[in-house]
């Protein structure tokens, strides 16, 4: 072989490859790189300096004069080279593989002693195989539905080894986490009033500030008590709820066992024969089913009061005139309404935060990414539930 | 019958997305003895490992462990299983919730009704055995990294299990600590009578303790045999490990050889 570049290296490149074009020089002070195709585009030269610096600079031209030749040949000329690092030999690597992907044929036609040496420095797998074709868009599509429908199976396996775990496998836990439930009932219910109450109360104030706007325009003031009352109850309540706290708290479980499962504390549970569905979501699970329906009817009741507040400064509603209206407009079907559905968040927030957090993979950037995912599917979902419930029973309302 | 063996697995395959890690593993680890599984990184030592407790589920292939058929097993029967097996792992895989005393209460806890006294002191023997007494109540966060894999030894072995899977038990620890472990590992073979299969990159530690050694390649079983057999091996991989002068490396076709690949070039041509 270096006999061979040798004879190579000896012959003229110019006798070879004839008239030379499309020279690209840098400015003198900086380390130069000329590139010359030969006519029939058959033959490219390097010479000057072949580095990081240089390369952007003859990069673009040098792939181009590659396509231009797919399914044919590309001599490749180094005798000029007076200097080669590592980004210098990793370019020509791209180039091997690039040639491979063309089915094209790259040949050295001359290299210089600078050029071999760096060549044999830095040994490069390349992978001349040509890469896999990008999948059509069928396959791309099934790839899509089955991961979908794999992660899908996932959540269904731990909702539902979280309904059995509430009822089964509860001695060996309980004897490890005494009190767990209650705990994080204090976390994720009593910790979260002040937050939720004066969201409800602020949206309370607003939703009243609007609707008294319209409805004083037809004399009917007296409404704002009616539809505060009822829209907290059954919808915003509920709603604001259930999505304060899967930022909350969806977002704490979710990055809180995704963090178990990358410091290998869940494999660690496992293989202590606890089941690490029962130790950790369970009793998530059951403290924000109890919570959820208790922050919802305080955030309805403080949004109400919001409204009040409104009815009785601005448009000067008695308070026993607003109370009553209000109490008259709410049915116990919206109440329990209201309740129904905010037992069905709790649900669909701690099993999408725990089935996020079990997918995490690696490190702390894969506890951040399935944080994000989970509040983000979580805030969708509950909207979703809304609006299956509103449409459910918007008929019978 | 007892079997000789703790471990036997029958053409085990394991791998994770479209990969595969564990290829047609067949071994058999010997009982009361100590197993190192070597190989260079990335080459599915802790995926063995974890296959063996069931926590990499394989795609085909078999695993028996302690005379059980891990894959047949219910969940029940797996958790009762575990109190015989005890696994340390790479980072020490304690509840960074939990306290390094509370860490070790845990398995006692899940799978006895021992007092709460006996168990504090239990937890104060084990704690002892691995030079932690002061750590009990630090959380593990406050540990250093090699405090971490001692305090997960120790919780390895509350339930004094019959085979302790190692992952890396010495890596990152300082040579007076490593041999400390080193000899504690010995003395429980030898006292205990423990099976123990660690997974290990420490020439040192896998000469004075090893038994048996098994040596993946690429996801295969490269070597499987005694110490002995193992440091008078050719298999390259072994004599590289071992330190004795490595062969020649094998070639990997150069980026010019590459470039001249199919046919004469041009400039031979014209």
């Amino acid at each position: 072989m270096v006999a061979h570049l040798q004879a190579l290296s000896a012959r003229d490149p110019l006798a070879v490859c004839g008239a030379y074009r499309g020279s690209t020089t840098t400015s003198a002070s900086e380390p130069a790189l000329s590139l010359t195709a030969s006519p029939d585009g058959a033959t490219v030269t390097l010479s000057g300096v072949l580095d990081r610096r240089t390369i952007p600079d003859v990069h673009t031209q040098l792939m181009d004069a590659l396509a231009r030749r797919a399914r044919g040949n590309l001599g490749i000329d180094l005798q000029g080279i007076e200097k080669i690092d590592s980004a210098g030999v990793a370019m020509l690597g791209t180039l091997v593989r690039r040639a491979g992907e063309l089915r094209a044929r790259l040949s050295l036609v001359a290299v210089s002693d600078a050029a071999r040496d760096a060549m044999a420095l830095f040994p490069m797998d390349v992978d001349t195989e040509i890469a896999p074709v990008r999948p059509g868009l069928l396959e791309f599509l099934g790839g899509v539905t089955h991961d979908h429908w794999v992660g899908m199976k996932g959540l269904m396996v731990l909702s539902a080894d979280t309904f059995i775990g509430c009822f089964a496998g509860a001695p060996r836990t309980r004897r490890v986490r005494r009190g767990a439930t209650w705990t994080e009932a204090v976390r994720v219910g009593v910790d979260a009033l002040p937050i939720v109450g004066l969201i409800s109360f602020l949206i309370g104030v607003v939703v009243a500030l609007l609707s008294a706007a319209q409805l004083r325009q037809f004399g009917a003031s007296r409404l704002v008590a009616d539809l505060i009352s009822v829209s907290m109850t059954r919808e915003m309540g509920p709603l604001i709820t259930a999505i304060i706290v899967a930022g909350r708290s969806g977002a704490a479980i979710a990055a809180e066992v995704a963090t178990m499962q990358v410091s290998q504390e869940v494999d660690a549970l496992a293989t202590m024969g606890l089941s690490p569905v029962r130790y950790i979501v369970v009793p998530k699970f059951m403290a924000l089913t109890m919570m959820l329906p208790c922050l919802t009817i305080m955030s309805s009741l403080l949004g109400i009061v919001g409204g009040f507040v409104v009815s009785w400064l601005y448009l000067d509603l008695a308070a026993p005139v607003f109370w009553s209206s209000a109490v008259d407009a709410v049915v116990f079907q919206d109440v329990m309404m209201g309740f129904g559905k905010s037992v069905v968040f709790a649900w669909a927030i701690v099993l999408l935060a725990a089935h996020r957090g079990f997918q995490a993979r690696g490190g702390a950037e894969s506890v951040g990414r399935v944080t994000t995912t989970s509040v983000v599917s979580s805030i969708f979902w509950v909207i979703v539930i809304d609006a299956v419930f509103s449409l459910l029973f918007f008929f019978d309302g | 019958m007892v079997s000789d063996w703790v471990i036997e697995t029958e053409d085990l395959a394991v791998g994770y997305d479209d990969k595969l890690v564990l290829d047609g593993i067949t071994v058999r680890i010997p009982r009361k003895k100590i197993t190192c599984i070597i190989g260079g990184s990335g080459c599915g030592k802790s995926t063995l490992l974890r296959a063996f407790v069931g926590l990499a589920e394989p795609r085909r292939g078999s695993v028996r462990i302690l005379d059980e058929d891990l894959l047949s097993l219910s969940e029940e029967a797996r958790a009762e299983l575990f109190e015989r097996v005890g696994l340390m792992f790479q980072e020490g895989g304690l509840l960074n919730s939990l306290t390094v005393a509370d860490n070790l209460m845990v398995p006692v806890k899940a799978h006895t009704r021992l007092p709460d006294d006996v168990v504090e002191d239990l937890v104060r023997l084990k704690l002892g055995l691995v030079n932690l007494e002061d750590a009990a109540d630090k959380l593990p966060g406050e540990l250093s990294g090699g405090m971490k894999k001692r305090a997960g030894l120790a919780r390895a072995l509350m339930l004094d299990p019959e085979v302790l899977f190692c992952d890396e038990p010495s890596a990152g620890l300082d040579p007076t600590t490593q041999a400390d472990l080193d000899r504690l590992l010995c003395q429980m073979r030898d006292q205990l009578g423990l099976t123990l299969v660690v997974v290990t990159h420490e020439v040192e530690s896998i000469k004075t303790i090893a038994d048996y050694v098994i040596l993946l390649e690429d996801g295969k079983v490269g070597f499987d045999g005694s110490l002995d057999d193992a440091l008078e091996s050719d298999n390259e991989t072994l004599v590289g490990f071992f330190g004795r002068k490595p062969d020649e490396q094998k070639d990997r076709p150069s980026l010019e050889e590459l470039m001249f690949f199919d046919g004469a070039p041009i400039g031979a041509a014209a």
